[in-house]
C-alpha cells in the first residue's frame, strides 16, 4: 500500500527509459505522476504504514504521519506539469528519454524520503535524491561546465548529509532504535548531537546560509530540473525533515533559536541576492533560499503548520516561476535580465508568470500570502524582533518579485544595457542550454503546464478557509497565535511600497543595477563572494592538503619502508662481500694454495723428472747414433752436427717463450740450479 | 562439501597446468567450468547454514598428531559470506578478457591455485592449515603480478611479496605464541574460540595480539602499512587487481575477527581503541590521498584503504567495551562483514573497469581522458554505478556497510565516527571527479576510436554489480547470516 506511491515512479522511470514511445513520453509521465498522487492520497487517508526487516537489528519503517501525508501527494502533483513541460521543451533533445526517466526516479526517491519513518530510510531517500539531482544537473554533460556544477552541488549537499549519519548514530546509541518515535526517548547529550546533525543536513539541503551557493551551481541543469528541485523535491527535503522532527527537539533550549537564526539570515541574505541578481534563474534561486529561510523561522518558533503551508504554496508558485524561466530561456535565448524583453508577444506567459510573482510577493488572496502571514503571526508572537525580521524579509521578497517581473516582461526597457549587461556576462544561461541560442515561439504544452500550476497557486488561497487550515494544524504543530487584525494591513502596505519602489527605479532606469557599482553588484549577487571564499577557503586547501598527503605518502611513508628495506639490503650486500672475501677466501685460500702447489709439483714432474728421463733417453740414443755416424762423417759430420745442434737449441729456446709465468719460473729455477751447480763444480 | 570447494579448483589447476601444448585452447573453458563449481557448492552450504558462535559443517582429518595439527575446515557467519564472495569473484575475474602473453595454461592454473588457497584461508579451522593457505595465496598472487603485470611489475610483485611475507612471519610468531599456551598442545581454532588460550590480556597475550595485528594490518592494509598496495595494484593486470583487492585484502580483516577478536578477546578489548584510531586515520588518510591521485588505479587503491579502515573500525567497535551497547556493537560487526563483501564486489568491478580502460588506452591517467560517455556508454554507465557504489549511495551494498558501521560504532567511539564520516564527503568528491574527468565534458579527438565494452566484459561487470545492488536493496538475507554469528560473538564478549 504505502509502497505504491514510492515504486510507481520508479517503475515509470524504467518504463520510460526502455519502453515508452518517445512521442507519448509527456502523457505517460504525467499520467504516472497523477496515478502516484492518487495512490499517495489513498495511502495517506488509509493511514498505511509498513515495517521492513533490513537484517540483523535494523528495521526500516515507512509511515505517512504529519506533513508526510501532504507531501506524498504534493510531490507528484507538482512533478506532473513540470515533467510534461520538459517533454515539450526538450522535444528535440536526443537525451529526452534519459531526462524524463531521471526526473521520474527523482520523484520516486523524494516519495521514499517523505514516507520514511526512521532515520535510515531518511538517509536512503536523502542520498538518492541528491544522486539523481547530480545526474539531472549534469544533463548537458558534453559541455565542460555542467559536470563540474553538478559535482559542486552534490558535494555541498553531501557535506550536510553526513549529519544524518551522525544523528542516526546518536539516536541508536541512546535508544537502540532508529525510528522517528525513538527520538522522544533519546537522552540529553545524544539528543543534542542528533539535533545538530539533522540541522546541518537540513540547512545544506534547503540551501540555507552558508550552503546557499549550491543552488547557483544547480542552475546548469535544464529549467524543468530547477523547477522540480526548488519546489517539491531536494530543497524541500530539508525543511520537510525539520518540520517532521523538530518537535522532538523542543526540550533543547538552543535548537529553536539556532533554527530561527539560520532561517532569518538566509531569508534576508537570499532576499538581497535575489534583489541584485541580473540572471533570471539566479533571482529565483536567491528567492528559494529566502523563502526556505522563512520556513526555518516558522519551524524555529514552533509553528510547523505555518512552515508546512508555506512549503506547499511555495512549491506551486516556484515551479511555475521556473517554468517561466524555461520559456524565457528558450524563446529569448538568454536568461540575462539586461537583454530579456519578453514583452507583449508572450502575454499568456506574462499572465501566468505574474500569478507566480504575486504569490511570491505574498499578495492576497493568493496562497503564498496566507502562508507568509501565518509565519509572520507566529514570529511576532514568539518575539517582536523575529517578527520584524520576517516582516523585512517579506518586504524584500515583494521587491525582488516585482523587479524580476518588470525586468523580464517590460516591453520597453527603462534600463539601458549598461552596468547590468556587464554584470550579467558569464552568468547567462545560454551556456547551459548549449544548442538553444536561437529564439523560438511558444509551445502549447508549455502554456498548459504553466496554466495548471498558476491555477493551483490561485486555488491555494483556500488555505485561508478555516476548515482547511484546521486540517493542516492536525497534521503538525501550530503555535497558538491569533493573527493581529492590523498585520495584514501593514503587510499590504509594505507590498505596495515595494511595488512603487520598483516602478520608480524602473522609470529612472536603475532597476537592473540598483545604482550599485558593477563589481559590488556582481559580488553581492554571487552570495557576497561566498563561492569564492568556499573555493579559496575549503575546496582548494583540502585539495592542496590531499596533494601534500599524497607526496607524504609517496616519499615519507614509503620511504620508511624503503628505509627498512634498503639498509637491510645494504647489510645483505655487505654480508655477501664478507662471505665472498673473508670466509670464502679462507677456504679458497687453502684450496688455491693446495692446487697451486699441486700444479707446481705437476710441472716439476713433467719438466724435470720426465724431462730428465727423456733427456737421458735422448742422450743415449743420440750417443749411440753419434758413435755410429762419427766414423762415417768424421770431421765433416762434426761440423754438420754443430750446425744442427745450434738450430735445435734455437728452436727450444723459442718454445720456452710461452708466456706462462710458471714455465719461466721453471726455466729460471733450472738455470739457477745449473749456474749454482757449475759454480760449485768450478770451485 | 567444504573440502570439495578447496580441492576442485586445486585439481583443476593441476589439470590445466599439465595440459599438452596442443590442447592449450582448452585451458580457458576447463578453468571457467571448474571455477564455477565452488559457487554452486557454496550455494548449497549457504542453504544448510544455521549460524551460531562456533563454526559448523566441520570436516576434519588427522594430519600430524604429534604436533596437534589437523586438517579441519568449517564455516560460520563471518566466513560464509567471504567464501561466497571468493566463489563469485574468481570465475568472474578469470572470465575477464586479458592478453595472456601466450601463457594461458599457466595463467588459469595459477588462478585456480589461488582460488583454492583463498578458500582454504577462509575455511581453515586449524591455525597451521590457516598459515599454510595464507602463504600460498602470496605465492599465487606474486606470479600473477610478476608475469602478467605491466610497468615495473617485477619490482611491485617483489615488494608485495616481501612486505606481506614479513607480515606472515609476525603471524607465525603469534601462532606459536598461541600454540604454546594451549594444553594439550593444539592448533585447533574451534577450541581456541571456545576457550581463549590467553585470558586476561597480559604481556604474553599482548605480544601475541601484536604479532597478529601487524600481519593483519599489513594485509588489510591500514596506514602506515599500506605502501605495498598502490604499486601492486597499478602494475597488476585487471583481474589480478580485482582478486587482490576483492579477496586477499579481506584476509586481513577476516583475521582480525577470526583470530584477534574471537581468540584473544581480552587483549582485543585492551587495544581496541588503538585499533579504532588506526582505522579512522586510514579512513580519512586513504580518502584524502586518493583525492590527490591522477592515476585511476592508484585512486581506487587508496579508496580501498578507506573502505578497509571502515571495516576495521566496525570490528574495533564490536570488541571495544565490556558489556553494554551490545546492540550497537552487533550492528557494527554486521556492518564490518557487509563492508568486506561490498568492497569485494564494487572495488573488483572498478579494477576490472580500469583494466578495460588500460587495454584500450594504455594509460591510467585520468586527465588524459574526457567525454568517453559518448563513445562508450556501457562502460560509462557501469563505472557510474560502481563509483556511486564506492561513495556509498543507498541502494548499493557499500551504503549498508557504511550506515551499519557508523551507527553501530557511534555508541562506542562517537568522536572517531564524527571524524570518519567526513571521509564520505571526500569519497564523493574523488569518485565524481573521476567520472567527470573520464566520462563527461567534451570528447578529445584522441579517443574518437575508443571502443565500448564487449559482451564478456559487460556480463562480468554486471555479475559483480548486480549482487551489490541486491545487497543494497534487500540486505536481510546477507545480514541475517552474518548476524547469526556476529550476534553470538558480541553477546559473549
Amino acid at each position: 500500500m504505502i509502497w505504491l506511491p514510492i515504486f510507481l515512479p520508479v517503475i515509470a522511470a524504467l518504463a520510460v527509459g526502455f519502453a515508452a514511445p518517445r512521442r507519448r513520453l509527456g502523457a505517460a509521465a504525467a499520467l504516472a505522476m497523477a496515478a502516484t498522487a492518487a495512490l499517495g492520497l489513498w495511502a495517506a487517508l488509509s493511514g498505511a504504514s509498513a515495517d521492513l526487516a533490513w537484517g540483523g537489528l535494523l528495521q526500516l519503517r515507512f509511515e505517512l504521519t504529519g506533513a508526510a501525508a501532504i507531501l506524498i501527494v504534493l510531490v507528484p502533483v507538482v512533478a506532473a506539469p513540470v515533467i510534461a513541460f520538459a517533454t515539450w521543451e526538450y522535444a528535440d533533445d536526443p537525451d529526452l528519454r534519459r531526462l524524463v526517466g531521471l526526473l521520474l526516479a527523482f520523484v520516486g526517491s523524494m516519495e521514499l524520503l517523505v514516507a520514511a519513518g526512521d532515520l535510515v530510510s531518511l538517509v536512503i531517500g536523502w542520498e538518492l535524491v541528491a544522486a539523481f539531482s547530480w545526474a539531472l544537473i549534469a544533463h548537458h554533460w558534453r559541455a565542460p561546465k555542467p559536470p563540474q556544477a553538478a559535482l559542486e552541488a552534490y558535494l555541498t549537499v553531501r557535506f550536510g548529509g553526513v549529519g544524518l549519519f551522525i544523528a542516526a548514530g546518536a539516536v541508536f546509541a541512546s535508544t537502540g532504535s532508529l525510528n522517528y518515535a525513538a527520538l522522544a526517548g533519546t537522552s540529553r547529550p545524544w539528543l543534542d548531537v542528533a539535533a545538530a546533525g539533522l540541522l546541518l543536513a537540513a540547512a545544506s539541503k534547503s540551501a540555507q546560509v552558508p550552503f546557499s551557493q549550491w543552488l547557483f551551481s544547480a542552475m546548469e541543469g535544464p529549467a524543468p530540473v530547477s523547477a522540480l528541485l526548488h519546489s517539491a523535491t531536494m530543497v524541500a527535503a530539508g525543511a520537510y525533515a525539520l518540520i517532521r522532527l523538530a518537535p522532538f527537539f523542543a526540550p533543547l533550549g538552543w535548537f529553536g533559536p539556532t533554527v530561527i537564526a539560520i532561517g532569518m539570515i538566509s531569508a534576508l541574505a537570499g532576499g538581497v541576492v535575489a534583489s541584485v541578481q541580473t540572471d533570471f534563474k539566479r533571482v529565483l534561486a536567491g528567492s528559494t533560499t529566502a523563502q526556505y529561510g522563512l520556513m526555518f523561522v516558522a519551524i524555529g518558533v514552533a509553528s510547523t503548520t505555518a512552515a508546512t503551508a508555506h512549503l506547499i504554496t511555495h512549491a506551486f508558485f516556484k515551479s511555475l516561476l521556473f517554468l517561466g524561466a524555461g520559456v524565457a530561456l528558450a524563446t529569448a535565448g538568454t536568461g540575462n535580465l539586461a537583454h530579456l524583453r519578453l514583452g507583449s508577444g508572450k502575454r499568456v506567459v506574462a499572465v501566468f508568470f505574474g500569478v507566480g510573482v504575486l504569490a511570491l510577493a505574498a499578495v492576497p488572496p493568493l496562497g503564498g500570502a496566507f502562508s507568509k502571514e501565518a509565519i509572520l503571526a507566529a514570529a511576532v508572537d514568539y518575539s517582536p524582533w523575529v517578527g520584524a525580521g520576517v516582516f523585512l524579509a517579506g518586504f524584500v521578497s515583494a521587491f525582488y518579485a516585482a523587479r524580476l517581473f518588470t525586468l523580464a516582461f517590460s516591453v520597453v526597457g527603462g534600463d539601458p544595457g549598461g552596468m547590468g549587461s556587464a554584470v550579467g556576462e558569464g552568468q547567462g544561461l545560454v551556456g547551459s542550454g548549449g544548442s538553444r541560442s536561437t529564439a523560438r515561439g511558444l509551445l502549447s504544452g508549455e502554456v498548459w503546464s504553466m496554466g495548471l500550476l498558476a491555477g493551483i497557486s490561485v486555488l491555494m488561497g483556500l488555505l485561508r478557509v478555516p476548515a482547511v487550515w484546521r486540517r493542516l494544524e492536525q497534521l503538525s504543530v501550530a503555535r497558538e497565535a491569533a493573527e493581529p487584525f492590523w498585520q495584514l494591513a501593514v503587510s499590504l502596505l509594505a507590498i505596495m511600497v515595494a511595488f512603487t519602489a520598483v516602478r520608480v527605479l524602473h522609470r529612472r532606469g536603475r532597476l537592473l543595477s540598483l545604482g550599485l557599482a558593477p563589481y559590488t553588484q556582481a559580488r553581492v549577487a554571487d552570495w557576497f563572494g561566498a563561492p569564492f571564499l568556499a573555493r579559496r577557503g575549503i575546496a582548494e586547501p583540502t585539495f592542496a592538503f590531499a596533494i601534500l598527503l599524497r607526496r607524504f605518502d609517496d616519499r615519507v611513508i614509503d620511504m620508511g619502508v624503503w628505509g627498512i628495506a634498503e639498509p637491510t639490503f645494504a647489510f645483505a650486500i655487505l654480508l655477501r662481500r664478507f662471505d665472498d672475501r673473508v670466509i670464502d677466501m679462507g677456504v679458497w685460500g687453502i684450496a688455491r694454495a693446495a692446487l697451486r702447489s699441486a700444479g707446481r709439483l705437476r710441472s716439476l714432474d713433467e719438466r724435470i723428472v720426465d724431462g730428465a728421463v727423456r733427456g737421458v733417453a735422448w742422450a743415449t740414443m743420440r750417443g749411440a747414433a753419434g758413435s755410429r755416424t762419427a766414423d762415417d762423417l768424421g770431421i765433416d759430420g762434426a761440423v754438420e752436427w754443430i750446425a744442427r745442434a745450434s738450430w735445435w737449441s734455437g728452436r727450444q729456446v723459442r718454445r720456452l717463450q710461452t708466456g706462462l709465468t710458471h714455465q719461466y719460473y721453471v726455466v729460471v729455477v733450472v738455470g739457477l740450479v745449473l749456474v749454482l751447480a757449475v759454480t760449485a763444480v768450478a770451485t | 562439501m567444504l573440502t570439495a570447494i578447496i580441492l576442485i579448483p586445486l585439481l583443476g589447476a593441476l589439470v590445466v597446468g599439465l595440459l599438452p601444448t596442443t590442447r592449450a585452447p582448452l585451458a580457458r573453458p576447463i578453468a571457467l567450468v571448474v571455477s564455477f563449481v565452488p559457487l554452486v557448492l557454496t550455494v548449497l552450504v549457504w542453504l544448510r547454514f544455521e549460524g551460531g558462535l562456533l563454526p559448523e559443517q566441520i570436516e576434519s582429518l588427522r594430519w600430524i598428531p604429534a604436533l596437534g595439527v589437523e586438517y579441519k575446515v568449517g564455516v560460520d557467519g563471518i566466513s560464509l559470506p567471504l567464501v561466497a564472495l571468493t566463489a563469485l569473484l574468481f570465475p568472474v575475474s578469470m572470465a575477464y578478457p586479458l592478453d595472456l602473453l601466450g601463457r594461458e595454461r599457466m595463467y588459469y592454473a595459477i588462478f585456480l591455485f589461488l582460488e583454492a588457497a583463498s578458500f582454504g584461508v577462509f575455511l581453515a579451522l586449524d591455525l597451521f592449515l590457516f598459515f599454510i593457505f595464507w602463504d600460498l595465496t602470496l605465492v599465487g598472487m606474486y606470479f600473477v603480478i610478476a608475469i602478467w603485470g605491466h610497468g615495473d611489475a617485477l619490482r611491485s610483485a617483489l615488494k608485495f611479496f616481501i612486505y606481506t611475507l614479513t607480515g606472515s612471519l609476525a603471524m607465525l610468531l603469534g601462532i606459536l605464541g598461541l600454540y604454546l599456551a594451549t594444553s594439550p598442545r593444539s592448533f585447533d581454532m574451534v577450541a581456541l574460540i571456545q576457550n581463549p588460550a590467553l585470558p586476561g590480556g597480559g604481556l604474553r597475550a599482548s605480544l601475541v595480539f601484536l604479532g597478529f595485528a601487524v600481519a593483519f594490518l599489513i594485509k588489510a592494509p591500514l596506514v602506515p602499512f599500506h605502501t605495498w598496495l598502490p604499486p601492486a595494484h597499478v602494475d597488476a593486470p585487471g583481474p589480478g587487481s580485482a582478486v587482490l583487492a576483492g579477496i586477499l585484502l579481506k584476509m586481513g580483516t577476516y583475521g582480525f575477527i577470526r583470530i584477534s577478536l574471537l581468540m584473544l578477546p581480552d587483549a582485543f578489548r585492551k587495544y581496541a581503541l588503538a585499533l579504532a584510531i588506526v582505522s579512522v586515520v586510514s579512513i580519512v588518510y586513504g580518502a584524502l590521498v586518493s583525492l590527490a591521485q591522477t592515476n585511476l588505479k592508484r585512486l581506487i587503491a587508496y579508496t580501498s584503504i578507506t573502505h578497509m579502515g571502515l571495516v576495521v573500525l566496525g570490528i574495533a567497535a564490536a570488541g571495544g567495551v565490556l558489556g553494554g551497547d551490545v546492540e550497537a556493537r552487533r550492528v557494527a560487526l554486521d556492518g564490518a562483514v557487509v563492508g568486506m563483501v561490498s568492497h569485494g564486489l564494487i572495488t573488483a568491478a572498478l579494477f576490472l573497469i580500469s583494466g578495460s580502460v588500460y587495454a584500450r588506452a594504455h594509460t591510467y591517467e585520468m586527465p588524459e581522458f574526457g567525454g568517453l560517455l559518448s563513445r562508450a556508454p556501457r562502460l560509462a554507465l557501469l563505472t557510474i554505478v560502481a563509483a556511486f557504489g564506492g561513495l556509498g549511495l543507498p541502494g548499493l551494498a557499500q551504503f549498508v556497510a557504511d550506515i551499519s558501521v557508523f551507527v553501530g560504532a557511534f555508541a562506542v567511539y562517537p568522536v572517531l565516527v564524527i571524524v570518519s564520516v567526513a571521509a564520505l564527503v571526500v569519497l564523493a568528491a574523488l569518485f565524481l571527479r573521476m567520472l567527470r574527468m573520464m566520462f563527461l565534458g567534451p570528447l578529445a579527438d584522441r579517443w574518437r576510436e575508443f571502443t565500448d565494452l564487449d559482451r564478456v566484459e559487460s556480463a562480468v561487470l554486471v555479475s559483480l554489480l548486480a549482487p551489490a545492488v541486491v545487497i543494497g536493496v534487500i540486505p536481510a538475507w546477507l545480514i541475517n547470516v552474518i548476524d547469526a554469528t556476529a550476534g553470538a560473538v558480541v553477546g559473549r564478549l
